[in-house]
């Protein structure tokens, strides 16, 4: 996990420089989205909480919106604390870029609403069942670099995904594109690499980070991804604990071209929460 | 429908004044999540979409932040366009009010992001099972409505809930809530109140009061209801037709006191979308 897909400016701290990791797959001059989920939460963390209102606070939703392709550039945060009260805090962040010939301009932006951990209420509510499926190791060795699909080189997955079978067997193959199969997908995501250079990555920037995935795995049916996500809302009860996060296909649903998406968030220890796209019809390039 | 939520102010259109029908049913001090959500709808419709916008764009989430109990007192509503692009809008809508000795603040806030309407991409894509269940008629008679008394409190229907057998599909006669048994619950609501004095409401408006209905559908179990909802995010892949809006219990997650809770949507022909909200243990007065 040395390479990561951020490193920090010398003398801005409110700058942020992509590596070549954090290349998207709709144009390889336009950054991933899961970067920029993972970006929003590592900005709130890092300069608006304290460790305190950390362990105090549950990081409730994530709200995403991707207004522009973000370019492989050089990407400049700001944030605001919009309301901070006993039980909710709420933070605004703002991802601004310059695009060439029109100078800086914004391309996402996010925020975050936090709510005061206390106990739960008496009494029984339904919930759906949840899934029994153990995750893989924390130690399994991390995939070795493949060759790229064009065979121009070699490149080491910027997560890893393992599947799980429609009898909820694990797949060890991590060769791309991976094994989805029709019906109701299921699968296991670790980061790979580092978030931010030379940093540890906390538990929210990953499950931002895997939250994008909603439009890659629930939109994606048998010609492939032809949807491209406007957003991202991310839903968390509890934070995940360990590296690998389970996901699950919830809900899909397409009209005149424009799609709603959700998938079930899980850790090794039951549902943590949900992830929600919005999405626009789109031919891969 | 004579009877409505809000009233225009005469001089100021950014001024809606809301009536007795819009109060809560956490303190009679407070008005309604429902009617915040419906404002967030009303107001970006009103004010920042043409004709031509709101035929050919979708909207396809509205997030309604419920920062602070919201006073029954007039509401200073503005809104504004983030984002025109040929593919996306976004509009951000502000509500504030005078709380006392406070002066004016912003009580909640909104977004809404429109996509383009195109055509669906090629090939299947797996989604949930539909439910196949007929809404009431169209025409079927208003609920009789009860006097509110001094109180005024949940004394009388804001809207008309027609709760559905759970593996029949036949609706109760004995519509009471007790009939919302531990399990999936199903129904259909419709409203009984226009959003705005002298004016028919909406297509966006309806489903967006409806949205908030996710707290204590999803939320609410054998001791009733305890979480109080600090959002609503309302995802839609298609604007709903006719005035029955299906709902349907999808998700309830809990931890420390935190709650994420998720009801799938319907119309007469089927998914529209779904709605989510977060909240916070609260002991219902």
């Amino acid at each position: 996990m040395k390479e990561a897909f951020f490193y920090k400016d010398h003398n801005d701290t409110s700058v942020y420089h992509p590596t070549s990791f954090a290349r998207g797959p709709w144009s390889p001059k336009t950054l991933h989205g899961r970067v920029l989920s993972g970006l929003i939460a590592y900005e709130v963390e890092t300069n608006c909480l304290s460790e305190e209102e950390i362990d105090d606070f549950q990081a409730t939703r994530m709200t995403i919106d991707l207004f522009r392709p973000p370019p492989m550039s050089a990407l400049t945060l700001s944030s605001k604390i919009i309301r901070s009260g006993k039980r909710i805090k709420v933070i605004d962040v703002n991802i601004a870029a310059t695009l060439e010939g029109r100078g800086v301009v914004d391309i996402a932006r996010g925020n975050i609403v936090l709510l005061k951990r206390s106990a739960n209420p008496e009494g029984e509510i339904w919930a759906p069942p949840a899934w029994e499926i153990s995750p893989p190791a924390e130690d399994r060795p991390f995939p070795e670099t493949m060759e790229n699909e064009s065979g121009d080189g070699k490149y080491l997955p910027i997560w890893e995904t393992v599947n799980v079978s429609e009898e909820g067997e694990t797949i060890y193959d991590h060769k791309y594109p991976i094994y989805r199969g029709f019906g109701i997908r299921r699968a296991w995501v670790r980061e790979t690499h580092s978030f931010m250079s030379d940093e540890s990555t906390s538990q929210l920037v990953r499950v931002a980070q895997v939250s994008d995935f909603a439009n890659g795995f629930t939109n994606s049916g048998t010609e492939g991804l032809n949807y491209i996500n406007a957003d991202v809302t991310l839903y968390l009860h509890r934070m995940p604990v360990g590296s690998w996060i389970g996901t699950e296909t919830a809900y899909q649903g397409g009209d005149n071209g424009v799609s709603v998406a959700s998938m079930a968030l899980y850790d090794k220890l039951g549902r943590i929460g949900t992830s929600t796209v919005c999405g626009l019809a789109q031919s891969r390039a | 429908m004579d009877n409505a939520f809000f009233i225009k102010d005469i001089d100021d259109n950014t001024i809606y004044h809301p009536t007795p029908l819009a109060r809560g049913p956490w303190d009679p001090k407070t008005l309604h999540g429902r009617v915040l959500s419906g404002l967030v709808a009303y107001d970006a419709e009103a004010n920042c979409l043409s004709e031509e916008d709101a035929i050919t764009f979708q909207p396809s989430r509205i997030t309604a932040d419920l920062f602070r109990p919201p006073p029954m007192s007039p509401l200073i509503v503005t809104s504004e366009v983030i984002r025109s692009g040929k593919r996306i809008k976004v509009i951000d809508v502000k509500i504030a009010a005078t709380v006392e000795g406070r002066g004016v603040i912003d009580v909640a806030r909104g977004n809404v992001v429109l996509l383009k309407k195109s055509e669906n991409p090629e090939g299947d894509i797996w989604t949930p099972p539909a439910w196949s269940i007929e809404p009431p008629d169209e025409d079927k008679p208003f609920p009789q409505r009860t006097d509110f008394g001094t109180n005024e409190r949940g004394s009388h229907p804001i809207w008309e809930t027609v709760n559905i057998q759970d593996d029949v599909g036949v609706p109760y006669i004995d519509n009471s809530p007790r009939n919302r048994r531990l399990g999936i619950r199903r129904a259909w609501v419709r409203e009984t109140y226009n959003f705005v004095s002298g004016e028919p409401t909406s297509q966006l408006v309806r489903i967006a009061q409806v949205a908030d209905f996710a707290n204590p559908f999803t939320n609410s179990g054998t001791k009733g209801l305890s979480y109080i909802n600090a959002d609503v995010v309302l995802y839609l892949h298609r604007t709903p037709i006719g005035s029955w809006i299906g709902i349907e219990t999808s998700y309830h997650g809990s931890e420390e006191g935190v709650s994420v809770g998720t009801m799938s949507l319907y119309d007469k022909l089927g998914r529209v979308g779904t709605s989510t909200v977060c909240g916070l243990t609260q002991v219902h007065p």
